[in-house]
């Protein structure tokens, strides 16, 4: 028995008319009854129609029914529903269903409001396929770090069996990192960024930048962060080989100089064991032609040779010690200090006015201060000397130490005899002294050169004939030498940021 | 120590052990020595006397010994004095230049003479005499035989066919249990 189905109050109606929803109403038969304005648009040949028949051009109604069930209990129903439209174009729909009862408690008719989704669905598949093809690990986590969603490239190259938390995932860790940048996110509300170490899946140590922001909008609290990162091992990599190459090339100087040295002290100790022999045939012609005098003289120079013999050892075994320079944070400028607090005295007592000028910060680098104070010493002893073989008679030693760029430096100037072309060429080339016999040893400069190179820098000298000398030590921040730290281990994926 | 030799020898060296190792070398030879620090007082020493030969250090401060030699050969009279360079450089980048230059520097008819150090007395007395066009002498040990060696060809000289005979059996025999050295 079919009863009329009619629109009776007037609110009702119009809220049914102009509702922006495609509304049908079916009888049990499922032929539409009554549509609204938007489906009478839509399909205007809904008259006496059977809504499987009008929306999905079938013969039968479908398996899947939500209406069916609303029949039978009245209770309301969603369901989602695709429909291709003549266009071939698939619409997408979220249809509402809902039982019509009369006075007797039966239901002759039901409701149907289908909304259209389509935008949505593809806007949604849109961010799916960016989610999942975007060249980055992104993952969503809940405060408990559980990874509740995640991409391709996160799936593929972390997800392992049986982990389902994001330190698991990223690190094979078994609590959250301790420089999580998701947790500062959880706590703040903001965007977050570091660069972590993991290991992705087959075990490899994989080198990520990772931004964690949270997915909820402003002043509510987080639940949920997204958490998206870029590989960098490349570049990582890219930088160890140059930092590599670096190291390498430094090695190479250093050997470079050591060669030098070893070379120079060959000629040096060549040339001691001349004074030694020629001191030994002084002293026989003395004795054969009973020449007192000849003897003596014969006796000083193996004496001579003697001291220089033992000095260049000395000294020799304190270059050759340090093969390993002891590098430390230090203060350029408080190294300076220390030496020219060394000589201060000395200069004055040969009449030299020795001066320091530092600026008021430097700041800490990593050196052997040891070395460096060496080197210092050596210049400025060469300098004092300088001036003492001078006339002049304002003698002027200064020592300076500043950050040029990036680079420390360090200068010995001096007002003193200056060196003339040929001593210029012969100072680092080997070994060479202009002092007189016994006083140098001609090594001071191959050191000062040998502790430079160690730190990856350079020596270089101007010097005018009668006018004085500058000396200048130029140290590269970047390239001095590491610290080696007591326990380089770097505990699985902990990884300062 | 051999006779007086009258020609006088200056040594000009840097270093004071070499110049006196140098000057006792010569002295013991026979030679007069004069000496000098450097090309300056080299020359204040000419001026006092001119030298027969000069023994000359390449690598010195100041005045190094390719300039004092250019210096001199500027001087006629100079100019003509046999050299003998003294160095231990001549195969190093330190030395190798100023060698190359001193010898190209050298006058026509100029006499020059190289000794690398370290200096074996025999070879740097040979060195000098050899640049004054004076007969090289030889080690103690072989001028000791070589002396030998003349009053043996003496004797053959006017030896009878007996005695030549006997002389070769003796020689043919190889050393004697007795070295002839002792």
């Amino acid at each position: 028995m079919k009863s009329e189905f009619q629109m009776i109050e007037w609110p009702r109606k119009a809220l049914f008319d102009h509702i922006p929803l495609d509304v049908i109403v079916i009888d049990r038969d499922f032929t539409i009854v009554e549509a609204n304005k938007q489906a009478q648009k839509n399909y205007p040949d809904w008259r006496n129609k059977h809504c499987y028949e009008l929306f999905y051009g079938r013969k039968k109604r479908c398996v899947e029914c939500a209406a069916v069930k609303t029949f039978e209990d009245g209770k309301t129903r969603t369901e989602n529903s695709e429909i291709k439209g003549e266009d071939g174009i698939t619409r997408y729909y979220k249809i509402h269903v809902s039982a019509y009862r009369d006075k007797d408690g039966n239901i002759p008719y039901v409701m149907e409001m289908a909304n259209d989704i389509t935008d949505r669905v593809n806007i949604e598949r849109e961010y799916r396929l960016l989610f999942d093809n975007v060249p980055c690990y992104i993952s969503v986590i809940d405060k408990d770090f559980k990874v509740v969603d995640s991409n391709d490239l996160f799936k593929q190259t972390f997800s392992r069996k049986g982990t389902q938390y994001c330190y698991q995932m990223y690190k094979e860790r078994e609590k959250v990192c301790t420089q999580c940048p998701a947790v500062k996110s959880f706590k703040t509300g903001e965007r977050n960024t570091s660069i972590q170490v993991g290991v992705d899946k087959s075990g490899k140590k994989t080198h990520y930048v990772v931004t964690a922001a949270p997915l909820v909008a402003n002043g509510e609290s987080v639940d949920r962060v997204i958490e998206m990162s870029l590989d960098i091992s490349e570049v990582i990599q890219l930088q160890e080989k140059l930092e590599q190459a670096e190291r390498e090339k430094i090695e190479v100087e250093r050997f470079a100089a050591v060669g030098q040295t070893v070379a120079g002290l060959a000629h040096g100790i060549k040339n001691i064991l001349m004074g030694l022999e020629g001191g030994m045939y002084v002293v026989n012609s003395g004795i054969s032609r009973n020449d007192n005098d000849l003897v003596t003289s014969g006796w000083k120079m193996l004496q001579n040779n003697i001291t220089k013999i033992s000095t260049v050892v000395k000294e020799y075994l304190q270059f050759a010690r340090g093969t390993e320079i002891q590098v430390e944070m230090a203060n350029p400028a408080a190294i300076a200090k220390e030496v020219f607090d060394l000589y201060r005295d000395l200069a004055e007592q040969a009449g030299i006015s020795l001066t320091l000028e530092v600026p008021d910060r430097v700041e800490d680098a990593s050196l052997d201060p040891q070395g460096i104070h060496t080197c210092l010493a050596n210049l400025i002893s060469n300098a004092i000397d300088a001036c003492e073989f001078s006339d002049k008679t304002r003698k002027k030693v200064s020592l300076s130490c500043r950050e040029d760029n990036g680079t420390i430096v360090y200068e010995v100037k001096d007002n003193g005899t200056g060196m003339d072309y040929e001593v210029k060429q012969k100072i680092f080339s080997n070994f060479f002294t202009t002092k007189a016999s016994g006083q140098g040893t001609g090594l001071g400069l191959l050191v000062t050169r040998r502790v430079v190179f160690e730190h990856g820098g350079e020596v270089s000298f101007d010097s005018v004939l009668r006018r004085g000398t500058v000396f200048k030590i130029e140290l590269p921040r970047d390239r001095l030498p590491k610290i080696k730290s007591a326990d380089p281990k770097d505990s699985k994926g902990d990884h300062n940021a | 120590m051999l006779e007086k030799i009258n020609k006088t020898v200056l040594v000009v060296d840097d270093e004071p052990d070499v110049r006196l190792y140098l000057k006792t070398v010569l002295e013991n030879a026979g030679f007069d020595v004069s000496i000098a620090g450097n090309g300056k007082e080299a020359l204040d020493r000419m001026t006092e006397k001119k030298p027969d030969v000069i023994s000359l250090d390449l690598v010195m401060p100041k005045m190094s010994g390719l300039k004092f030699y250019k210096y001199i050969q500027k001087n006629k009279d100079r100019a003509g004095i046999p050299v003998v360079v003294v160095t231990a450089h001549a195969r190093d980048e330190f030395g190798k230049g100023d060698l190359d230059k001193i010898m190209a520097a050298k006058s026509e008819g100029g006499t020059m003479v190289v000794v690398e150090k370290p200096i074996e007395p025999v070879n740097y007395v040979n060195a000098i005499r050899r640049v004054l066009g004076m007969d090289e002498i030889v080690s103690e040990e072989t001028s000791e035989k070589d002396v030998l060696r003349v009053k043996l060809r003496e004797k053959m000289k006017t030896a009878d066919r007996k005695t030549l005979e006997d002389a070769l059996k003796i020689l043919e025999k190889g050393p004697s249990d007795q070295g002839p050295d002792g």
